[in-house]
Parts: C-alpha cells; sequence; structure tokens
C-alpha cells in the first residue's frame, strides 16, 4: 500500500461526542471509521439519532470532501458553530456544533480520545463489503464509452436548454 | 421553483414504478402540486398503481410525441382516485396529474421500432411543468440507459436511483452514477429496495453511501404484505402506519427538504 493510500484511508476516521450541556464533558462518543458522510437527525435512522425537540428528524449530515470534513446543515432550527449559525462549514479539529440555538452540543475530533468507554463504532461488515463489489476500472470504461458517443453530448445540450427554460420562466425564489 | 425528480434504476424489476408512486403522492400530500410522467414507454405500468383503466386514457405520451396532442391533453387529474385510496381517512390532494404511456401494444411496438425525437420529450417536460403549474415532476425513467433515461436524468434537479442489493445492479447502477455526475446532475439519493430481511439495514445504507458518494435515505426492506399489493394499489396510504410507508414518509421529506441547488 502506497504512503498516499494511508494517508487517504486515516483520513477517513472521526469521532463526534455529545457534549453534557451543563458541564461539558463527553456523555456519548461515536466513532466513525471509513465512512464518507454520516447523518445527524432525531429519526431513528440518523448514525446519530438524538431526541430532542430542537433536533430536526435530518438535521445535519457530515461529508468527506477532499482532505477535510464539511457539515451540511439541513434542520429547520439551524445548525451553530461559535454562536455563528452555518449551512455548510469545514470542521476544524476539536468544533463545536450545536444543533438548534439551545439544542445539543456536538465535539468533532480527527482522533479517538483515549480511556474513552462509551464509544460506539459504526463500521461495516467485511461480509457486505465482499457481496457488493464494484469494478471501478470497467465502470469507468463503460461510462467513458458512453460519454464519447454524440447522442451524450446531444442529450447534455438538450438538457441545458430546458435548465435555460426553467429558470427563465418561474420566480427562484419561490421555493 | 418547480423541481424534477427522476427515478431512475439500472434494471428492470426494482419496484421503482411503485416507489416513483407512493413518493409522488407523499409529496402531494403537503400541499404540493404533482404531476407524474411514464418514459417507460416500453413497459408502461405505473397508470395501474394509480387505478388509471386504459379506457379512461384518451391520449397518452406517445400521442404527445406524435404530435397528435399537446401535453395537457394527456395528463389525467388522478387527485380523486388517490383520495379514495386513504384508508378511509379524509384525504385534501391537490390537482395529481398522471402522464400515462400508451397501453397499446401496436403503439408501444410502433414507438420502439420508429423512435422519437428526444427533443420532444424535452419539450414535454416544460409544458407539462408550466400549463400543469407544478411543483415537481416525477419521471418514471426506462430502466437501462438510453437517450430518453440519459435525457430525463440530465434535466432533474433530483435523481432518485433505485437499487437491490444485488451485484448486477451494484455494477451497472455505478455506470449510471457516473453519467449523471457527468451530466452535472445537481442532487442525487439512492433508495435501495427489496431488502432481504436478514440484511442489517445500518451497514447496508453505510456501505452504499460509501461506495457511491451519496445519502441513502431509503432502506426498504422485502415484505409480503408489500410484494402482495404492489401495482395495484397505492401502498402508502392504505397502510400508513406500515415501516414501507414510514420509510416512504421520510424519503419524501428529504425531498421537499432538499436545499436550493
Amino acid at each position: 500500500m502506497s504512503q498516499g493510500t494511508q494517508q487517504a484511508q486515516a483520513s477517513q476516521r472521526f469521532v463526534l461526542q455529545l457534549l453534557d450541556p451543563a458541564r461539558g464533558h463527553a456523555i456519548q462518543t461515536w466513532q466513525f471509521d471509513d465512512r464518507a458522510m454520516i447523518r445527524i437527525g432525531r429519526s431513528d435512522d440518523n448514525d446519530i439519532a438524538l431526541g430532542d425537540p430542537q433536533v430536526s428528524r435530518y438535521h445535519a449530515e457530515v461529508r468527506s470532501h477532499g482532505n477535510a470534513w464539511e457539515l451540511i446543515s439541513m434542520g429547520r432550527h439551524g445548525t451553530f458553530i461559535a454562536d455563528d449559525v452555518v449551512e455548510t462549514a469545514t470542521l476544524e479539529d476539536g468544533a463545536i456544533l450545536q444543533l438548534g440555538p439551545t439544542g445539543p452540543k456536538l465535539r468533532f475530533l480527527l482522533a479517538r480520545p483515549q480511556h474513552e468507554e462509551e464509544t460506539t463504532i459504526i463500521r461495516n461488515g467485511p461480509a457486505l463489503s465482499e457481496m457488493l463489489q464494484l469494478d471501478r476500472g470497467r465502470v469507468e470504461q463503460e461510462a467513458r464509452e458512453i460519454v464519447d458517443s454524440p447522442s451524450f453530448r446531444r442529450v447534455q445540450d438538450l438538457a441545458g436548454e430546458l435548465r435555460k427554460k426553467k429558470s427563465s420562466s418561474k420566480d427562484p425564489t419561490e421555493f | 421553483m418547480s423541481k424534477i425528480i427522476s427515478v431512475h434504476s439500472f434494471r428492470g424489476g426494482t419496484g421503482k414504478s411503485n416507489l416513483t408512486a407512493n413518493l409522488a403522492v407523499a409529496v402531494a400530500r403537503t400541499g404540493r402540486r404533482v404531476g407524474v410522467i411514464d418514459t417507460d414507454i416500453q413497459s408502461p405500468g405505473i397508470h395501474v398503481i394509480f387505478g388509471l383503466t386504459e379506457d379512461e386514457i384518451k391520449y397518452s405520451l406517445n400521442d404527445f410525441l406524435w404530435g397528435k396532442c399537446s401535453i395537457e391533453q394527456a395528463a389525467y387529474d388522478v387527485a380523486p382516485k388517490i383520495q379514495r385510496e386513504s384508508a378511509g381517512k379524509a384525504l385534501v390532494v391537490p390537482p395529481f396529474h398522471l402522464i400515462p404511456a400508451s397501453l397499446k401494444q401496436r403503439e408501444i411496438v410502433r414507438i420502439v421500432d420508429e423512435g422519437y425525437d428526444v427533443s420532444l420529450l424535452n419539450s414535454g417536460f416544460h409544458d407539462a411543468i408550466e400549463r400543469l403549474e407544478l411543483d415537481y415532476l416525477f419521471i418514471d425513467t426506462h430502466p437501462g440507459v438510453n437517450d430518453e433515461t440519459l435525457l430525463s436524468i440530465a434535466v432533474c434537479d433530483l435523481l432518485l436511483v433505485v437499487i437491490r442489493p444485488d451485484n448486477q445492479d451494484f455494477q451497472g447502477t455505478a455506470v449510471t452514477v457516473e453519467l449523471a455526475r457527468q451530466l452535472k446532475v445537481r442532487d442525487m439519493m439512492m433508495l435501495v429496495n427489496k431488502v432481504p430481511p436478514d440484511l442489517e439495514t445500518r451497514a447496508l445504507r453505510g456501505h452504499l453511501e460509501r461506495t457511491y458518494g451519496m445519502p441513502v435515505p431509503g432502506v426498504f426492506t422485502l415484505n409480503f404484505e408489500v410484494v402482495q399489493l404492489a401495482s395495484s394499489g397505492l401502498f402508502s396510504l392504505r397502510f400508513p402506519e406500515h415501516p414501507f410507508s414510514r420509510q416512504i414518509d421520510i424519503v419524501a421529506e428529504r425531498i421537499t427538504a432538499a436545499p436550493a441547488v
């Protein structure tokens, strides 16, 4: 394995800690290994499910963005970093996010703290990865053959026309 | 601004039309004006889920593509049929327009043999949105990759990729996703359907999100009730408390809450 690959994999690990509202220490820790994105919200099917009324069913996502991690806020009550409401933000090591103006706080860390007892580790079982595998070389080759065809370029042109028509026909602030 | 939601799967039999119909209705229940267009001209089917019969269809998408009618003449307001499906509970939805493809075998054969001008389909999407005053247009696409499906993918604001946990789907879907990225699709989500009950859904979701780099808001477990009803009614209205229906609501919420692009 090359050094570059090792570095890319190392950046795929991060930790989120739910903080005690009064004293600020971690009361629950989630470590995510090898994930491109995770979701936070009130609904049970989020990776971090928090049953707090200030948390929307799907409140925020943390996504891999190059070598960094990015927060995308989707919740109705907003997501705050250092008292500023953010829609998207690059997460620095140690950043504290608050879901809603006075909702739960989460600390973002790039490394797992030592002596952490209450960690939930989320990773994928090997059986699933073995069962569903991609031949990426073949995917790229097949896609390239289609992209190079004249009909693909025609579709691109037509789609461009529709987008132009659509954007000029309605008030874009309506939604 | 209106949004086009294309629903696509690499292979047939993923339950794409059933998911499209149930999601479109869930969005309509929030008060939005919704249209559904069946561009699966070779094997049309979504009309059955809405209870639209052949006798009721004077003009179809095929007629529009042959220049015989306008797109709104091929659109049928199925809101009353949707309301009748709602498990005895009062349900009010705005006008809900279904644009079916022809069910007549000779018309299917003709359009497959002769083909049609794909730019007309493009005009059809635009006209449908404008003239039917739609907030959301759902496109039920033909599986696989051809000019129509590529166009449906290229023009959408959100692409919903339907997949089964199956190795053949897995590889072909990756090609479609790569093409969608080349077509600069603004937003993509994946729905996994017909998941065997013994698969751990959270691990499956994580694996798919990592592999395809997109959210997987809906994981639908294969179950007897859905199989029994699918294609003959709107499951999520008949059984609103069923886990399948709850997943539909979750995905619909994601669709309507998707940030502006």
